[in-house]
């Protein structure tokens, strides 16, 4: 498969390049600078309309990585206008398939996560005004629209703290326990590899295996609180965290 | 009351503007590429700076443009209509300003056939043309605002087309979802100062909610849109229009 990477070099960028460089192929897209790669690279910005479609012609899926989180107007310009000029770049080229990635609060904002229990990514969307939960939770509406008017597919996975599994004492290479008892944290959190694996999983999915043109899932490690539900990136993508981030949550 | 307006300059801006200002004391704004040529009208980009606290200062309540301002590139209108409300609303409530009606448009439901009794509690069906997605960004915009509470905000979605005069204009223009401008005066004095309801599941103790939509049409027969809410919410059109 030929894969549009848009924010391929930030930080969750090079472990889905890891998970997906082998099988397929793939154009990595940065504003940044260039990562040391043997696949295509583009310098483009998402806030581009044109930089966007350009870059995806000849592509059969993209995938959005991109993010902005401080900056009032460029969170705006990549976190919602970004997700515009995607899905606009899908509908040109006849591009069925579409990854989207953002935080879990974007969907389950302060509203859900400060009451309740069960967390799922199908509840309507809840930001709050959070300048990048808000910000990413309208370019995820701009995505559904789209996919309420045009025969394009949208994935899209909602992730939150990322964790090198060995700096928390967990799985291979495991060190250390520094991170245990930050509850704040452990409700949604996930090693990178197994982002990166989720990614991977959601690209190799066969469309007609989606229940609708737009599905969210909620992915993180098996954690053992139930405020959030991962089942359905379990079961719809057939993925499976590798790490538990166990030193997080468990004092042994 | 003294009223800021935004997008003034566009012609639905200067009609509404026309509109309000002989019950009010009116502040016209515009972004400033708009604003130039136009001596009455405060320019101000709705930047994320003090320029839009200021803009917002010794403002009793907002009329926000939401639908039907300017037309311009599908960037500018969902530029204009996330992230312009999103300080707009950000500066209104640092100010501790209680009141937003926020002015949209009855076609986010185009979608239905006319012969549904589409109300407020149907789900808008916004297609991906740039007007139609920024109004319905616009509304998301400040739903999340008002989840959040410390600013009302009535978000009026407003029958089309526009027809100057008063309903009996509206019911012989021949479009079922027509809006007169007295119509449209009466709905958004209506909704500066209504309480906007309070939350129907909170029995013992209801609470005010802090964002409510209105469907806004004239309340002719035949209408296409019902006006239970409008009759509910604004106490307008009790037993008028269709149903």
């Amino acid at each position: 498969m030929k894969i549009l990477i848009l924010g391929g070099n930030g930080m969750l960028g090079p472990w889905v390049v890891d998970a997906l460089g082998d099988r397929h192929q793939l154009r990595i897209t940065d504003i940044g600078e260039p990562p040391e790669t043997t696949h295509e690279w583009r310098q483009i910005d998402v806030s581009s309309l044109d930089d966007v479609v350009d870059a995806a012609e000849g592509m059969d899926a993209i995938i959005n990585l991109s993010v902005l989180r401080p900056h009032r107007k460029i969170a705006f310009d990549v976190n919602t206008r970004g997700n515009y000029n995607m899905m606009v770049a899908a509908v040109t080229h006849n591009i069925q398939r579409v990854i989207n990635t953002g935080p879990h609060y974007q969907l389950a904002g302060p509203s859900y996560e400060d009451w309740d229990f069960d967390l799922n990514p199908d509840m309507p969307p809840q930001p709050g005004t959070r300048l990048y939960a808000h910000t990413k939770a309208l370019g995820q509406e701009i995505d559904r629209v789209f996919t309420t008017k045009h025969d394009v597919y949208l994935q899209t996975l909602l992730f939150y703290h990322l964790y090198d599994p060995g700096d928390i004492g967990n799985g291979p290479g495991g060190s250390g326990v520094e991170s245990l008892g930050k509850d704040m944290m452990t409700p949604y959190s996930i090693a990178w590899p197994d982002a990166g694996e989720a990614i991977r999983c959601a690209v190799e999915l066969p469309l007609e295996r989606l229940p609708s043109r737009a599905e969210t899932y909620m992915v993180f490690a098996d954690v053992p609180h139930s405020k959030f539900n991962n089942s359905k990136a379990r079961g719809q993508l057939g993925w499976q965290p590798r790490y538990h981030l166990e030193s997080l949550w468990n004092k042994r | 009351m003294r009223l800021l307006l935004t997008s003034a300059t566009s012609e639905f801006g200067r009609t509404v503007a026309d509109l309000l200002s002989g019950d009010h004391e009116m502040v016209l704004t515009d972004q400033t590429r708009h604003a130039e040529g136009h001596p009455d009208v405060v320019a101000c980009d709705l930047g994320d700076d003090d320029s839009t606290d200021r803009l917002v200062a010794g403002i009793d309540a907002i009329v926000h443009i939401g639908h039907g301002g300017h037309f311009s590139s599908a960037s500018d209108l969902l530029d204009v209509n996330t992230r312009c409300t999103y300080n707009l609303l950000t500066a209104v409530r640092n100010a501790g300003i209680n009141r937003v009606v926020n002015l949209s448009t009855l076609r986010l439901l185009d979608d239905y056939p006319e012969h549904l009794t589409v109300t407020e509690n149907w789900r808008p069906t916004p297609g991906v043309e740039p007007v139609i997605l920024s109004a319905h960004l616009n509304e998301y915009v400040c739903r999340e605002f008002g989840r959040e509470g410390g600013i009302k905000i009535a978000n009026l979605r407003l029958g089309f087309p526009l027809v100057a005069g008063n309903t009996a204009a509206a019911a012989a223009s021949g479009e079922s979802a027509a809006l007169a401008g007295d119509d449209l005066l009466t709905a958004i004095n209506a909704a500066l100062t209504a309480d906007l309801g309070v939350n129907a599941q909170s029995t013992d103790a209801p609470h005010p909610v802090s964002f409510r939509t209105v469907h806004v049409q004239s309340p002719f027969e035949n209408g296409r849109f019902l006006l239970k809410g409008a009759a509910s919410i604004l106490g307008l059109w009790e037993g008028q229009g269709v149903a």
